[in-house]
């Protein structure tokens, strides 16, 4: 039986942010891939598709692919690589795109961002089928079951949850949770009191082997950010506590967090789940990453 | 020192250069062409310091892999190797019983950055990565990064 598998192939949010200093966790944006057996999901377009890209190149050496992409949303970090993606203008691949239906559509904004005054080359210049669909709220890619459920964000963004064989992964980049908890005035006079969330959101993060999640700022800054669209570590360690995942990848790093930076949120983040007994897997997601979503079995002990 | 930066070559191409010196001559001979990597045991009964270079690395309780950890039995015969991509290092899970971890995650695959620690059983390791300058790879404790 096949594994569902991801691969994080960006994880920095807001702009690509390269460098010695963001090298372990990586400077590209949102670009997640998801794969079971022979079926392919894409989850946005940030700069991390490019090199995703590339491997493809390498992996399928000309043989046609076919696969499945989804937005989350059309912010620029989260669409700003797909004009960098080879496979998109080789005419023997197809893909089908899912996007919510807005004023302008995911089409339109991803030509948009390739009109003439932006980039050389026109959207009309990728010759890979491009079937563009907006029946985002549940879908099939291949045997992986994929829903969706809207998010709060400027703008707004989608969440997903995926679905294969056993595993069970959830998206849920770029969201400010806090915004949509009911009691407000309990997180006013402290910041980390358990939120009151609809239980529809809860159940949508339950059962979860790997929750990868928005944690762009420590409590501390998050203060200061408010309506920036973005989640704390008291976020999600609430989260945590009420849906109990598995593991917990942190994602969505500040432009202006090092590695170091990344580490210490990842670390503050993982000290507290465990001083409130969730003893789920806790750490920063990371360029590069593949891993299995299953529940993890901890290491043996040591020599 | 003459600080012309720009001159006309006798092929009137123009090339750069800093006095008497060519900078692109200069830059492609000096330029760091060989990326390096070494696993450190940290935790394991396997003592030695194995340098990685274009080739793969195998790690598994079978004697014939390049680091043997054939006295943990938690290891896989065939448990992971770490393989040159480009510039970069990737460490691979071969599809051992027992998981391979990089900074505590179970990993299938993994890009390596130097300071990573590895688990394989009840082995640790870091990886190291190093810089060697062509023609030069053999002191590359020296330019350790």
């Amino acid at each position: 039986m096949s594994d569902l598998k991801v691969t994080f192939w960006g994880t920095r949010g807001s702009v690509p942010t390269p460098g010695r200093s963001t090298s372990k966790y990586g400077g590209n944006t949102t670009c997640i891939e998801v794969r079971y057996g022979d079926d392919i999901l894409v989850f946005d377009a940030g700069s991390g598709i490019r090199e995703m890209g590339v491997a493809w190149l390498n992996e399928f050496k000309g043989n046609p692919v076919q696969a499945t992409m989804a937005f989350t949303h059309v912010h620029w970090d989260h669409i700003q690589g797909f004009p960098f993606f080879p496979p998109a203008y080789m005419p023997q691949n197809k893909f089908t795109v899912y996007g919510e239906a807005r004023e302008s559509g995911v089409k339109e904004l991803l030509s948009g961002q390739m009109s003439g005054d932006y980039f050389p080359i026109q959207i009309s210049a990728m010759q890979a089928g491009m079937e563009f669909r907006t029946d985002v709220e549940q879908f099939k890619a291949g045997s992986i079951s994929v829903r969706s459920i809207p998010l709060p964000h400027p703008g707004r963004s989608l969440g997903f949850r995926v679905e294969a064989g056993s595993g069970v992964f959830v998206l849920a980049t770029d969201c400010e949770l806090d915004s949509i908890a009911t009691n407000p005035d309990d997180l006013e006079s402290d910041f980390t009191a358990p939120r009151q969330w609809d239980p529809e959101l809860l159940d949508f993060f339950r059962g979860a082997n790997l929750v990868l999640i928005d944690c762009q700022y420590t409590d501390e800054v998050c203060k200061t950010r408010v309506g920036w669209g973005h989640n704390s570590v008291a976020t999600i360690v609430d989260l945590c506590r009420q849906v109990h995942p598995d593991m917990v990848a942190i994602s969505h790093h500040d432009p202006q967090s090092n590695d170091q930076a990344v580490i210490r949120i990842a670390d503050d983040l993982a000290k507290r789940l465990h001083r409130e007994g969730e003893f789920g897997l806790a750490f920063a997601a990371r360029e590069g990453l593949t891993m299995k979503v299953a529940r993890p079995k901890p290491p043996p002990a040591l020599a | 020192m003459d600080e012309t930066i720009f001159e006309e070559s006798p092929d009137r191409s123009v090339s750069r250069s800093i006095g008497d010196l060519n900078l692109a001559e200069f830059l492609l001979n000096e330029t760091p062409l060989v990326s390096m990597g070494a696993l450190r045991p940290v935790v394991s009964s396997f003592e030695e310091r194995t340098l990685i270079d274009q080739h793969a690395v195998t790690i598994g309780r079978d004697k014939n892999a390049d680091i043997p950890l054939s006295a943990d039995d938690s290891v896989s015969r065939n448990h992971a190797r770490i393989r040159p991509d480009g510039a970069e290092f990737v460490l691979e899970d071969l599809g051992s019983s027992n998981g391979t971890y990089v900074d505590g995650i179970p990993i299938i695959s993994c890009r390596l950055h130097g300071g990573d620690i590895i688990q394989i059983g009840r082995n640790l390791f870091l990886f190291d990565r190093l810089m060697g300058y062509s023609g030069e790879t053999d002191n590359k404790d020296d330019d350790e990064s």
